[in-house]
């Protein structure tokens, strides 16, 4: 390996310990590499890759996404989610449970951040869970796994992110590739729930079977109409990504603002702050990475690391095999945005070398991220569950470890099984 | 004075970037009104998207920094004493300083001088390219006044104790 390389690497860990944002790490690390290997312009080039790397009319998707979520978190789209939810499944073992896992469904079918699902989902279920008996912990950290479906759900930022990593990847057929995973998840995650429930007499509730489907169901018809935006206006091809994501803001805005009233006016400054922010540090990260990524491509780094994967084994179960070892470790450290930005450009090569669809080799690499969100000591989906939950994190990761165990089941037919992930799109393509 | 500063840096830019964020959905929605319902495309407004986009990341990056958002890894510190912790953040925040001097300011003002030069026009915006990269020396500057006053303030606390 090269002394670039090294210096990199050494440099990168030493800052992340001592807690510089990663953003920054990223610019500073391709600095010093560049300057110890001789490289001109080194600052104005860095300066120039950092603007154009989100000089990007698609990445302008991210923002709305995340503002649409919020303004959905907000906007009481979740309640009505929820009732809905619970006239289908409510009734039966472990029934609120099961309304948990499939209002994150929900949601991550029209919104594009799991965040927003933990807190606003997690803010009304928890408590009710709490309150008809079942264990908190089991509770949040149910929350906290079931939002992570979202990810993969479309709309996806992170899929956002990925594909313009990756480039020559469609969104659309990268949206499509996650639905049958995500759902997967799903399933996997309310099997754990029912059992767990049925172990420990979680009940269904009795009072759901009254609920009528036509009711709940018609209530939450206009924020379910979101899905109808993103299934049918994105990946038949009406919008791209970006006006699907605006149109999702104006309705969301519609939504929580004039028809369910539950955004005031004077809120709404406060609110877009906070999109704005998470979309600064977001797209920052994707700036400073698109500089240091040129610099690894520059010194084919992506060669060097393919190269010595490739002679790991002969056989490409066990190199994927440790491919996903080596992610799911760094998803326990690292957040999902920085994750996918710093190691598609690295580890997509190794994929495509051997044989495994870009959409696939995606859905894993998101697969492997999710399960870091809800793992300490750097997990943002499992802090905002243990905050809105008033859990204990040490306490909530063991109330996790069977769902970490269906994520991991879920990770392993999806790596294996290529047909999750690339049928509905081979559907579509024709 | 650092800490006035700041303050009211945060409201100023706090109102700049609702208004910014604001005219982006808005010029957005219009696009696409103008695209699909009245079927004649607007030229400039995927252009002037992104040109607001590239302000509102940088200015919102500098935003984010006042407020401690940025993603980073505290799994260290937590169990460190109060005087390493105090430290190891002081060292954080001059790199971030020194990196703002050198990429965002040194090379960012490069960047705009050469852009400018170069005369190089966003096409259907008809006004320069170099006024989209003038958002990097901009923020890098507020990048500079936000770190140094960081670790400065470190630097008074750790008197005061």
């Amino acid at each position: 390996m090269s002394l670039g390389l090294c210096i990199l690497m050494i440099l990168f860990v030493a800052l992340l310990c001592v807690n510089v944002p990663i953003a920054f790490i990223l610019g500073i690390v391709t600095v010093a590499a560049a300057f110890s290997l001789g490289y001109e312009q080194v600052l104005v080039t860095i300066a120039s890759d950092m603007a154009s790397g989100i000089d990007s009319f698609t990445l302008l998707a991210i923002p709305f996404f995340i503002f649409s979520g919020d303004l959905m978190g907000a906007g009481g789209l979740a309640k009505r989610l929820i009732d809905f939810a619970n006239s289908l499944v409510g009734r039966f073992r472990g029934g609120l449970g099961l309304v948990n896992t499939l209002t994150c469904v929900f949601f991550g079918a029209i919104s594009g951040s799991a965040a927003a699902a933990v807190s606003s989902i997690g803010g009304t279920l928890i408590p009710e869970m709490n309150s008809k008996g079942y264990g908190k912990d089991f509770n949040i950290a149910l929350t906290t796994c079931s939002a992570t479906t979202g990810l993969l759900i479309p709309p996806s930022n992170v899929m956002i992110v990925y594909a313009v990593t990756a480039s020559n990847i469609s969104i659309a057929a990268l949206f499509m590739a996650g639905i049958l995973p995500g759902l997967l998840m799903a399933a996997l995650l309310m099997t754990v729930c029912v059992i767990i429930s049925s172990k420990k007499g979680y009940g269904g509730s009795p009072d759901a079977g009254k609920v009528n489907i036509m009711t709940t169901g018609w209530k939450a018809f206009p924020s379910l109409l979101l899905i109808v935006v993103v299934l049918w206006g994105i990946l038949g091809g009406v919008f791209t990504p970006t006006e699907a994501s605006g149109i999702a803001v104006v309705w969301a805005f519609v939504l929580g603002v004039i028809i369910y009233r539950e955004i005031k006016w004077v809120d709404l400054p406060a609110l877009i702050q906070r999109s704005a922010r998470t979309t600064a540090v977001v797209l920052l990260l994707v700036g400073t990475s698109s500089a240091m990524s040129r610099f690894l491509t520059n010194e084919q780094v992506p060669a060097a690391v393919s190269n010595f994967l490739m002679g790991l084994s002969d056989s490409p179960m066990m190199i994927l095999l440790t491919i996903n070892i080596m992610l799911l470790i760094v998803g326990v450290f690292m957040d999902m945005t920085p994750a996918v930005l710093i190691f598609t450009p690295i580890l997509l090569p190794v994929a495509v070398g051997l044989g495994l669809d870009p959409l696939h080799f995606g859905i894993i690499l998101i697969l492997n991220l999710c399960i870091g969100l809800c793992t300490p000591p750097v997990g943002a989906c499992l802090f905002i569950g243990c905050s809105v939950g008033k859990g204990d994190i040490a306490r909530v990761s063991k109330a996790m470890l069977p769902f970490y165990a269906a994520m991991i089941l879920a990770l392993m037919l999806v790596t294996y099984i290529p047909a999750i992930s690339l049928f509905i799109p081979s559907l579509l393509a024709d | 004075m650092f800490e006035a500063i700041h303050k009211s840096s945060e409201r100023l830019l706090g109102i700049l970037l609702v208004i910014c964020f604001v005219v982006l959905v808005v010029d957005v929605v219009l696009g696409v009104f103008w695209r699909y319902v009245l079927s004649s495309p607007i030229g400039w407004t995927e252009e002037l998207a992104t040109f607001l986009m590239v302000w509102l990341v940088f200015l919102g990056s500098t935003y984010a920094y006042l407020l401690n958002s940025h993603l980073g890894i505290d799994l260290l510190d937590r169990q460190l004493d109060p005087e390493v912790k105090r430290l190891m953040n002081g060292f954080a925040h001059t790199l971030v300083l020194l990196f703002s001097i050198g990429v965002f300011v040194y090379g960012g003002v490069n960047l705009f001088i050469e852009r400018w030069d170069s005369g190089q026009l966003m096409p259907t915006l008809g006004i320069r390219k170099a006024w989209f990269y003038l958002s990097v020396p901009v923020s890098g500057v507020l990048f500079i006044v936000f770190s140094l006053g960081k670790v400065l303030i470190y630097k008074e606390e750790e008197k005061e104790s």
